[in-house]
């Protein structure tokens, strides 16, 4: 129970003022010699008592940290990503200008910004037309190789013809013999082109490159358009039935140019019409 | 005064402060946090007399300030809010208090002990408040007084 107070000066005034000035005391030697050991032995203590929940906040914030990177892996991983896009990107683009500035034709470089290579008749659309000469007949190429034709343009833009459409024709020849055939998309097996009207009096052997012959209104000559993958005989015919792997991937084709001021193909434009 | 139950508060205090150290004095909400040996010494009051509170008051502020490198500043603190305080407490120790007045009680209590602290760190420069010192006065205030209806609530006596 409570006890009365011994007035002003008992014993609960004098301990309150002796432990005030102790504490003032304390405040003000708190960096003497004295006590500095005793903040020694206070922060070892101290420092035991905090160092098993010490372990927690430490992997707490491993924990933390570790979010953390990870949200930055990300980030850097879609970074190295678009730099790798891009420097893919930069080294086509790179091989694009040195094909155009190597090569005599008049090429217009254009980019395709629809392709639809799987439908019965594939096309693709390109992003230049009639107000930059683009004319119909114009032949599309690849550094690679052949891509098709255009059949048909608009003011800005213009519609090309694959090589696997079923109406597309080229005359080609065999780079090595010369002897000329005509190409044209294997319907059958749908990969490959098949080159026919080759006399079973010329050699041919699979590897063999197969390049444009230049007998045409359109396409230039020596322009690759693939490799003979496959050698066989129409059965009572003359000629070979030669099977062409095509240079170019229309898969994987996003750019390429247009061969300008070449005679358009009379027969198709007429078709167009 | 009754020596078992001198030895339980002192025990509790010694469980208190361990878990002041250990624990809840990195409990930090807005750079503000709690001061559970408040909530101790409000019992205290409340238990024994005008002596030995200051005693408690005194030791717990010392042991506090040994733990925490403030030596000086939450003794004097305390002790002169224990001081200051106590006639007031002192009435209500014979009666059961509502919620209300123990809230009024221990919210007198922290906001006289944290304006003496921030006080006494002015002449000292001894402790970064590392906030305004009304913020720090109001917040420790204030979060002391919510975890002490909380431990009020849930404590048996």
């Amino acid at each position: 129970m409570a006890q009365p107070s011994n007035g002003f000066f008992g014993r609960d005034t004098l301990l309150g003022a002796f432990l005030l000035l102790l504490s003032i005391l304390i405040m003000v030697l708190r960096f003497d010699d004295g006590l500095s050991h005793l903040r020694q032995g206070a922060l070892s203590v101290v420092s035991r008592l905090e160092a098993p929940l010490s372990n927690v906040r430490v992997f707490r914030q491993a924990l933390n940290t570790n979010r953390q990177l990870q949200r930055q892996n990300i980030t850097l991983q879609d970074e190295l990503n678009r730099l790798r896009n891009a420097e893919t990107q930069n080294a086509i683009l790179r091989d694009l200008i040195n094909f155009q500035d190597g090569s005599p034709l008049d090429l217009l470089p254009v980019q395709f910004y629809a392709k639809s290579i799987f439908s019965p008749n594939p096309t693709g659309s390109i992003s230049a037309g009639a107000s930059m000469n683009v004319a119909v007949g114009n032949p599309v190429i690849h550094p690679f190789g052949v891509v098709g034709r255009v059949i048909l343009t608009t003011q800005n833009r213009a519609q090309v013809m694959f090589y696997s459409h079923p109406n597309f024709r080229v005359s080609a020849k065999i780079l090595d013999s010369r002897a000329t055939g005509i190409i044209r998309w294997d319907l059958q097996g749908n990969e490959s082109m098949i080159m026919d009207y080759v006399p079973l009096t010329i050699p041919v052997q699979v590897g063999q490159q197969v390049v444009t012959s230049g007998f045409s209104e359109s396409f230039p000559e020596n322009i690759p358009i693939g490799t003979i993958d496959a050698v066989e005989r129409y059965p009572d015919q003359s000629s070979w039935k030669l099977t062409v792997r095509p240079s170019v991937d229309l898969n994987r084709l996003a750019e390429g140019f247009v061969v300008l001021n070449q005679e358009a193909d009379p027969l198709l434009e007429e078709g167009s019409q | 005064m009754n020596q078992s139950s001198a030895l339980r508060m002192i025990l509790l205090g010694v469980v208190m402060l361990l878990s002041y150290i250990m624990l809840f004095q990195h409990v930090v909400i807005a750079r503000v946090s709690l001061d559970l040996m408040a909530i101790y010494l409000v019992w205290v009051m409340m238990a024994f007399p005008r002596f030995e509170s200051t005693i408690f008051a005194s030791v717990v502020g010392f042991l506090l300030d040994a733990m925490t490198d403030q030596w000086g500043l939450n003794m004097f603190a305390y002790t002169a809010s224990v001081i200051l305080l106590y006639g007031v407490f002192e009435r209500f120790r014979d009666i059961r208090l509502l919620d209300w007045q123990y809230l009024t009680l221990l919210l007198g209590f922290i906001l006289l002990k944290t304006s003496l602290f921030a006080i006494t760190t002015l002449f000292t420069n001894s402790v970064d408040l590392a906030q305004p010192m009304w913020m720090f006065i109001l917040g420790t205030s204030i979060y002391t007084v919510i975890v002490g209806y909380i431990v009020n609530a849930i404590s048996p006596s």
